[in-house]
């Protein structure tokens, strides 16, 4: 998944003035660049929940449409919907008083064959070569604050900038990578003690 | 060494996070709505979607009816003579609501919170978090945060979060009111006790409920009392 190209500025600024003025056409072009990014964005950060993933998304492009003449062009549009999905993915969680969980599958690590990392990598090698060892990554990344979870999946997965996860996450870019070496550390520790069952 | 790590997380990562696609009935449904609530804000750009004035235009409707039957309907029923007939045609409507609020400019100030006493019989200490005003539109913050400020204070158990509340500036149908505040003692305060705990980030966000909040007295004044809860969050310090 990487960012919709955001096209030159003059683009974006018609498109956002055209939000203001309701126009459909402008919202069309908004909804075609940039729904299927938001939508898995939206759903990988809240456990592959389809029905979740629509509420927020939905939340979502609401908001831009009410907030489209707050926005003052200083970053780019994809940029500002991410900011608010992460945002109602935040309150999500918040409204759940879960904060920073996720509702992982259910893994029963007894069930799960313990092999000791041996080979000397960041991660075992052997990792996402059955569904089993997947669900194991899978529940290591669960153990994960959710800005930890945020920054990997903006970082790694939508492979945006440390710049742009910075606006979009509002934290300074010194901060933001700081917080990407903070969460590999966390995902590497969290593996090993699963992986060492 | 970092660009093979980064390497491992994005393969790992990539492996797990597939891109997911929505169902094309959502999709559609959802563009559906969209476009219309698109329409609808164009159409009625200064009305924000408030439940208490479609309630009362509601209520209002159902009055009508409610005359309608008595004046109208009743002695047309009593009557013995229907000979000079005519026609009685029901409607119902949804008035428009009484009022309109677009703007309610909160300016908050000395900010305190307050660390309980570490020594049994002491009374605890007020301590500044934010001196200066702060000041927002409560509708503006529907469903997002305002960061007023922060400060970093000693660890430790706290108890109470306590302000100044300045008059606040409403717009109301189009024109701008001044409604004065009302508070038991002159000052918002707030029981709800949060930890500060070492490398830690705790957030307290104040959750105004803009509706509520502004009240509207029968003789035509307008007052802000405000209804708050506080929310309280943690996060490791990123820096």
């Amino acid at each position: 998944m990487e960012m919709a190209n955001a096209d030159s500025q003059p683009e974006e600024t018609k498109l956002i003035n055209g939000l203001r003025r309701g126009d459909t056409f402008a919202l069309e072009l908004l909804y075609q660049r940039y729904f299927d990014q938001i939508y898995s964005l939206v759903f990988n950060q809240v456990g592959r929940n389809h029905s979740i993933t629509e509420d927020i998304v939905q939340e979502t492009f609401l908001a831009a449409i009410n907030s489209a003449s707050n926005f003052r062009g200083q970053s780019k549009v994809g940029t500002w919907l991410y900011s608010i999905a992460c945002h109602k993915v935040t309150d999500y969680y918040r409204r759940q008083g879960r904060e920073a969980k996720y509702n992982a599958r259910n893994v029963n690590v007894s069930d799960i064959e313990a092999n000791p990392n041996t080979d000397g990598k960041l991660f075992p090698a052997r990792l996402l070569e059955s569904e089993e060892t997947r669900q194991l990554v899978e529940q290591a990344l669960s153990r994960l604050p959710l800005d930890y979870r945020q920054v990997l999946i903006l970082k790694y997965v939508a492979e945006i900038p440390v710049a742009e996860i910075s606006e979009i996450m509002e934290r300074s870019q010194k901060s933001v990578e700081g917080l990407l070496t903070r969460a590999r550390k966390s995902l590497r520790e969290n593996l090993a003690e699963l992986d060492e069952g | 060494m970092n660009d093979y790590k980064d390497q491992e997380v994005r393969r790992l990562l990539k492996e797990i996070y597939k891109p997911a696609d929505a169902s094309p009935e959502f999709k559609e449904k959802l563009f559906n709505h969209l476009s219309e609530k698109l329409s609808a804000q164009t159409a009625s750009p200064t009305r924000p979607s408030r439940a208490k004035p479609r309630l009362w235009g509601i209520v209002a409707a159902i009055i009508a009816l409610v005359l309608i039957g008595y004046f109208v309907l009743l002695p047309l029923i009593s009557s013995p003579t229907t000979a000079n007939a005519g026609t009685l045609e029901i409607r119902v409507t949804d008035a428009p609501p009484e009022r309109v609020v677009s703007v309610i400019d909160v300016t908050i100030s000395n900010i305190q919170v307050h660390q309980a006493a570490t020594v049994e019989g002491e009374e605890g200490e007020w301590i500044t978090i934010i001196e200066d005003a702060r000041a927002f539109d409560l509708l503006q913050l529907s469903g997002v945060e305002e960061i007023l400020g922060e400060k970093e204070i000693e660890a430790g158990h706290y108890t109470q979060i306590r302000m100044d509340v300045a008059p606040v500036h409403a717009v109301i149908d189009g024109e701008d009111v001044a409604a004065g505040v009302v508070l038991p003692s002159g000052e918002l305060k707030i029981v709800g006790s949060f930890d500060i705990e070492p490398d830690t980030r705790t957030i307290l966000t104040i959750d105004f409920d803009a509706e509520d909040s502004l009240v509207f007295t029968g003789e035509g004044k307008v007052i802000f009392k405000p209804v708050v809860k506080l929310i309280v969050t943690t996060a490791e310090e990123s820096t």
